[in-house]
């Protein structure tokens, strides 16, 4: 117990975090796109999203392997992270969506402003999720309650084995169905998507117009081609607005809005607009990619901004966009970081006299009650702790794949997670990694090149695993030995009296 | 204008003879045709109104449709004729003359054939379109069959038309069938509920409310509301009479409602019985959740399918990439109905077997670790789910329902489906199957030895093993023929299973561990509790207050509704 | 002023689906007494340990723990707590841990999550670890897992980790079951040196066992208490001679 990770576990450990963080980010960065080493960045968006999976993996061994408790409904926190963040950068679009309006796409589209009208269409829980530390902090509270009061209620009643499965199962079931009502204020079957950026954004927002009233004034007095022509792209009803502001802060909204408007819209750059205005090396360098979508939107705001170094304040610092391949490069090895982190907690939770329990309650739990132990405390404390690293793994995984929606949290993903871990082999920690990993990259490659086929040979793998690998890959060196030991038995016996036994696999468990 | 003319008609409408035989009401016709006051025409397109003669109808609809056409005989008088629809090659039709449905024949016997622009269509005008559009509404009133004609009433009724009055107290006279009397008076009541003068139409009010009449309902508010911009055009003792009428439908109504709800409640329970009795049976003896059962129920439901096929006009379906005909015996009416009875039985058989199946393959190295057997049957279930696409297609079958089961009966305005009734008393048939197996067989009384202390079971010579199977082949053979009963009162597709096998779970978390009243108990919760909360709360969260109330009624009693102890330490 | 008992047990009554385990049970255990509890099976014996341990509630009646610490309105591991400790008739000891680490969980101190999560093994109790492993023979198996023990030994060790809790009152549900007659005196040697220390509830049937450890004897019989007093006195009352030991002779031959 003085020594929480073995040598061999530790030489494993940083030789996975060598391959993992840094060779391939790196043969993503620096090895050139044809390069026969290079890893691309759609690959590495995959590997990352399996890096969370693998999160997901360890959550679900956290319960099942060590404590006894077959949760059917971790995609459940999975998703509820995932939503978390991805409301988050929901907001973080601001004005630069598809219907230049200050509330997400899909709330427009769904008519939000009719039904929250005091808010301009934000529902008001929304609304402290344009900071991303409430996001990030409800990205560990939000699962947490929901584990803490559904297990409250499953463990005081003692709620156990199958049946705990079942109502987990109905748990992520019904609120599977909760998300997919539009009213329900989180995208309907859509779910949440098109993000565009991460940790900041290139709208214009209060504070980065000098003087709003002298800047509107100078835009439509129209002197330069480039005040013409922003002055042109700026919406007639903000026109309007602007020319009835009564005070500054009216004013400023109102200009705002416009000109988020012309930075959410189009190209700004031009060359005969901008022939006497002095672009930094760094802007003509961006220009000269002929950057589009998100990418496209952050040069419209440094346009402007150089353009206007007077009246805009310059912001160092306006987002990262979510698809730009060193943002992906970013989160994939975050992902790899908090793997490492789970794995690292996960070591040290079952290494503590609180791994003990844990794995008491698994094996013989009226014992542990007969010893004094709370066990319904145990379970509530594993499944909160649960619920929480696969919502981590849920809120990273969201902006590698661009997209959360119900089918995330349904029953059979969740059972699909469990099935990783049978893969890998559970009560241990590398099990649950290699599970995740291994399956995710065959079910890709399957539904790749023979999709027809994939259920069956995921079906099987249910099947065969549970049948002929109680223990996994993790497992199969030891289950080898005794099926040599045994067959080395039945040599011996046949020596002796020669019975015919057939030699074959048999099926664990079998009484 | 629309409103004016019926006034204007009423005064028109002769109390001549209404009841014209068939060749008189032709002649009728024939003189309508010829005449040319026009009014006049209208007059005697009304009289036709009780002719009840099919070939008057189809004159009459010609005549609206110009094309009813004028012959000119070898006299020179005018005969008026149909055309067939069946043309030859040039277009040419044979004719029939409007009199007594004879064909136009030349002087050799042989039929003369016409081309429609030939020959001159009958004149009409709004005028007469109108009176004969009435007329053969009119017509549907005296159909034959009770139903229609239930329901032609039930429509013109609801027309408030003064004109359609005399008629239908005229039929109320002859009329024998009880529902269609009482759509009658309910009609006749309904359009006098519009009659001018105020004491007529308060007695219809109030008759309106004595009937309960749900069908004028909506008259009622509407008139109510007008009462009351405007008492003075209405008269005193209209508004009484109406709050009162409304008020006993509405109270009627209430009642019909909570009957169609409790209804609706005990079929859906019937369902969930059915489905969820298996799944209860297998759990309660070996503690495994077959998450399989779904597509177990499944496999019934295509057997229904199949079954069909071969009874009807055969089938294809695709066997490992291989596309498979089966003939069907071609079977209609009764004959083919016959196929859900064989159906029945055949999809007991066919799920039984695949349930045999599952356990002796894969379940029964299993029973020690019940969390394990879930992940393996979910397997099964995706093998099986893949399987039904592949043969049978990805999209929804067709099932149709046979004849006995289609259709409904109406108890005081309460619609009682007949496939919904099927399957309550087939729960019902189910529910005593089980129990009669669970009680008066050898094989019943294995089983629940096995249930009770499986170790003692085997030490006193009971095959544990060959109990486990038969259990499981007859608890499958349940979700076989739920699957068949599913056929009817859902879609049938690969997913079926899915659908329902979260509120089979939940029916047997609730009803506790392999106690029939206990299963039955938590279903016929369930299922009401859903249909009650649907209206309110809308399906998604009827669905989820559900859930929830189980997760708490856990909280109460843990081990569900009814227990079966066990002595074990572990239990 | 009444006697201090350390377990009241009055009136009490329990029903499990209409059949009466336990019927108007009174009991009353000394502190430091060893009380062995015979009867015939179904006598209720089990459940009577069951209601003190709080694994089933009673129906009606009162069982009170020292002066006034009402046992029916807590759970099982808030009993435990008090100082009840109780070893199963099965032994039940956790197969995948070691020997020690079995030791280690029942060791009396704090069981919230907390403590578990942070508390670091002191060496006072790694000797007292010690000390029960010595005192049930397994000093030298303290790193072998549990699941690999003889089933003597587990049933010693499952003892051994009642020792470590060191309750005020032991239960313990047929300690010979399955244990070598050598083993079974041993076991008698132990449980005679506890007593005084530790007040103990012997349940048994081997009556060679009972006669080596027994003081007083309590009989049950259909859920009641039959007759109590030596072992002598109620193997000479003819009650228990009809419904238990009688028949229990003719069994055996």
């Amino acid at each position: 117990m003085t020594r929480i990770l073995s040598r061999s576990e530790t030489v494993l450990l940083l030789l996975a975090s060598a391959v993992g963080l840094v060779l391939l980010p790196c043969l993503n960065a620096f090895v050139p796109a044809g390069g026969a080493l290079h890893v691309s960045t759609f690959s590495l968006s995959l590997y990352g999203k399996y890096l969370t999976y693998a999160v997901l993996a360890l959550g679900v061994n956290l319960l099942w392997g060590y404590t006894g408790l077959l949760s059917l409904g971790q995609c459940l926190f999975f998703s509820l992270g995932g939503y978390c963040l991805g409301m988050y950068m929901m907001m973080n679009i601001s004005r630069l969506g598809q219907y230049h309006e200050a509330i997400p796409d899909f709330m427009v589209f769904l008519e939000f402003p009719a039904r929250f009208p005091a808010t301009g269409g934000l529902p008001p829980h929304w609304i402290p999720f344009k900071h991303l530390w409430f996001a990030a902090l409800m990205v560990l509270v939000v699962p947490a309650v929901v584990a803490y009061v559904f297990g409250f209620l499953a463990f005081r009643s003692r709620v156990k084995g199958v049946y705990f499965s079942i109502l987990s199962q109905a748990l992520t079931y019904a609120a599977c169905l909760m998300f997919f009502r539009n009213d329900f204020t989180f995208g309907g079957n859509n779910g949440l998507t098109d993000f565009k950026f991460l940790l900041g954004t290139p709208a214009l927002d209060a504070g980065d117009i000098r003087d709003p009233v002298a800047f509107a004034a100078r835009l439509k007095a129209g002197k330069g081609e480039l005040d013409k022509y922003l002055w042109s792209q700026i919406p007639a009803a903000e026109q309007a607005r602007l020319a009835a502001a009564a005070d500054g802060r009216a004013a400023e909204a109102a200009l705002l809005d416009g000109l988020n408007r012309v930075i959410a819209t189009g190209p700004v750059h031009d060359v005969a607009r901008f022939k006497g205005v002095a672009l930094s090396d760094a802007t003509v360098r961006t220009i000269a990619q002929a950057p589009k979508d998100a990418a496209m939107l952050k040069l419209n705001r440094r346009l402007l901004e150089e353009a206007f170094p007077d009246d805009l304040r310059k912001r160092s610092f306006t987002g990262f966009v979510v698809n730009d391949p060193a943002t992906k490069r970013a989160l994939y090895i975050a992902s790899g970081i908090l793997l490492l982190l789970t794995y690292l907690f996960c070591r040290w939770l079952t290494s503590t006299k609180f791994g003990l329990v844990q794995r008491a309650v698994r094996d013989s739990e009226n014992r542990v009650l007969f010893s004094g132990y709370a066990t319904p405390d145990f379970k509530l404390f594993v499944f909160v702790v649960a619920a929480i690293l696969s919502s981590l793994g849920g809120a990273l995984f969201v902006p590698q794949v661009g997209i959360i929606n119900p089918s995330e949290m349904g029953a059979d993903k969740s059972i699909e997670a469990v099935i990783w871990v049978a893969v890998g082999g559970r009560g241990n920690l590398l099990g649950p990694v290699l599970g995740a990993i291994g399956i995710n990259s065959l079910k890709s490659y399957a539904t790749h090149s023979f999709a027809e086929q994939w259920p069956y040979i995921l079906g099987g793998l249910f099947i065969f695993v549970t049948l002929f690998m109680p223990k996994g890959i993790v497992g199969l060196p030891g289950q080898m030995k005794e099926l040599r030991a045994k067959l080395a038995r039945r040599r011996a016996g046949k020596s002796a009296d020669a019975p015919a036994a057939a030699t074959k696999l048999e099926p664990a468990g079998k009484e | 204008m629309k409103r004016l003319l019926p006034f204007l008609l009423l005064f028109l409408l002769p109390f001549a003879s209404v009841a014209a035989t068939a060749m008189e009401s032709r002649k009728v016709l024939v003189q309508a045709i010829a005449e040319e006051d026009a009014a006049k025409q209208v007059d005697l397109v009304k009289q036709l109104a009780s002719s009840g003669d099919p070939l008057v109808a189809r004159g009459l609809a010609a005549w609206r449709g110009n094309e009813l056409y004028l012959l000119t005989g070898a006299d020179g008088s005018k005969v008026p004729v149909l055309l067939d629809a069946k043309a030859d090659a040039d277009g040419k039709m044979k004719a029939v003359r409007l009199i007594d449905g004879a064909t136009v024949a030349d002087a050799a016997g042989a039929p003369r054939v016409f081309r429609a622009d030939e020959l001159t269509a009958v004149d009409n005008n709004s005028r007469i379109r109108r009176a004969i559009k009435t007329t053969l509404d009119l017509f549907a009133i005296t159909d034959p069959v009770p139903k229609l004609r239930r329901a032609a009433v039930v429509k013109l009724g609801q027309e408030q038309n003064a004109e359609y009055l005399p008629h239908f107290i005229e039929s109320l006279k002859t009329e024998a069938v009880p529902d269609v009397v009482k759509a009658l008076r309910e009609a006749i009541a309904l359009t006098r509920v519009s009659d001018p003068d105020p004491t007529v139409r308060n007695a219809a009010i109030r008759e309106l409310g004595t009937m309960r009449s749900v069908n004028s309902i909506d008259v009622l508010r509407e008139l109510e509301k007008k009462a009351k911009a405007d008492p003075a055009k209405f008269g005193d003792g209209i508004s009484a009479a109406l709050r009162s009428a409304i008020q006993d439908i509405e109270s009627y109504q209430q009642w019909g409602n909570l009957v169609g709800t409790a209804f609706r409640g005990v079929s859906l329970s019937a369902v969930l019985l059915v489905a969820a009795l298996g799944l209860a049976i297998t759990f309660g003896l070996m503690g495994v959740i077959n998450m399989a059962h779904g597509e177990v129920m499944a496999v019934g439901a295509y057997t229904t399918f199949f079954v069909q096929g071969v009874f009807g006009n055969g089938l294809l379906f695709s066997l490992v990439g291989r596309t498979v005909t089966v003939k069907g015996m071609g079977l209609t009416g009764g004959g083919f109905d016959a196929y859900f009875i064989v159906a029945l039985a055949a999809s007991f058989v066919t799920a039984g077997l695949v349930g045999l199946t599952l356990e002796r393959g894969i379940i029964r190295f299993l029973y020690k670790r019940p969390l394990e057997s879930l992940l393996a049957t979910w397997g099964v279930s995706l093998i099986l789910q893949q399987i039904f696409r592949h043969t049978f297609g990805s999209a929804n079958v067709q099932v149709d329902a046979p004849g006995f089961l289609q259709g409904s009966f109406v108890v005081s305005d309460v619609l009682f489906a007949y496939n919904r009734i099927f399957i309550i008393a087939f729960a019902g048939f189910v529910v005593f199957l089980t129990w009669a197996l669970l009680t008066k067989t050898s094989l019943g009384l294995q089983i629940r030895a096995v249930m009770q202390n499986r170790t003692m079971a085997s030490c006193v010579g009971v095959r544990t093993d060959r109990v486990n199977m038969m259990t499981f082949a007859f608890g499958s053979g349940l979700a076989g023929m739920a699957g068949a009963c599913m056929t009817q009162i859902a879609n049938v597709g690969p997913s079926l299973g899915q659908n329902y096998i979260i509120d089979c779970f939940m029916v047997v978390v609730l009803g506790g561990v392999g106690n029939l009243v206990g299963t039955i108990s938590a279903s016929g919760g369930v299922g009401v509790a859903n249909q009650v909360l649907e209206p309110w709360l809308g399906a998604v969260l009827g669905k989820i207050t559900v859930l929830t109330a189980i997760i708490l009624f856990l909280q109460w009693r843990p081990n569900g509704l009814f227990v079966t102890r066990s002595r074990s330490l572990d239990g | 002023m009444t006697k201090e008992f350390i377990l009241t047990v009055e009136g009490v009554t329990k029903t499990f689906d209409g059949f009466r385990a336990i019927s108007d049970l009174n009991f009353y255990m000394d502190v430091g007494e060893l009380r062995v509890i015979i009867g015939p099976n179904g006598a209720g014996k089990t459940s009577f340990l069951d209601l003190i341990t709080g694994r089933t509630k009673p129906d009606i009646g009162k069982i009170e723990f020292g002066k006034d610490t009402d046992l029916t309105r807590l759970n099982e591991y808030q009993i435990n707590r008090l100082g009840i400790g109780r070893k199963f008739q099965t032994p039940s000891v956790y197969v995948d841990h070691t020997v020690r680490e079995n030791v280690l969980l029942s060791l009396q101190g704090s069981r919230s999550v907390w403590s578990t999560l942070f508390s670091r093994v002191t060496p006072e109790q790694d000797d007292r670890i010690q000390e029960v492993l010595e005192t049930i023979g397994l000093a030298d198996k303290a790193s072998s897992k549990a699941g690999l023990l003889a089933h003597g030994q587990k049933q010693w060790l499952e003892i051994g980790m009642l020792l470590a809790q060191n309750p005020k009152l032991l239960l313990v549900d047929e300690p010979a079951a399955g244990m070598t007659d050598e083993e079974t005196a041993k076991t008698g040697e132990l449980l005679i040196r506890l007593a005084g220390k530790h007040s103990i509830v012997v349940i048994e049937h081997d009556m060679v066992f009972v006669r080596q450890i027994a003081r007083k004897v309590t009989v049950l019989h259909q859920g009641h208490v039959l007759c109590e007093g030596s072992v002598d006195e109620v193997q000479n009352d003819e009650r228990v001679i009809e419904v238990y030991l009688g028949r229990k002779k003719k069994e055996k031959t």
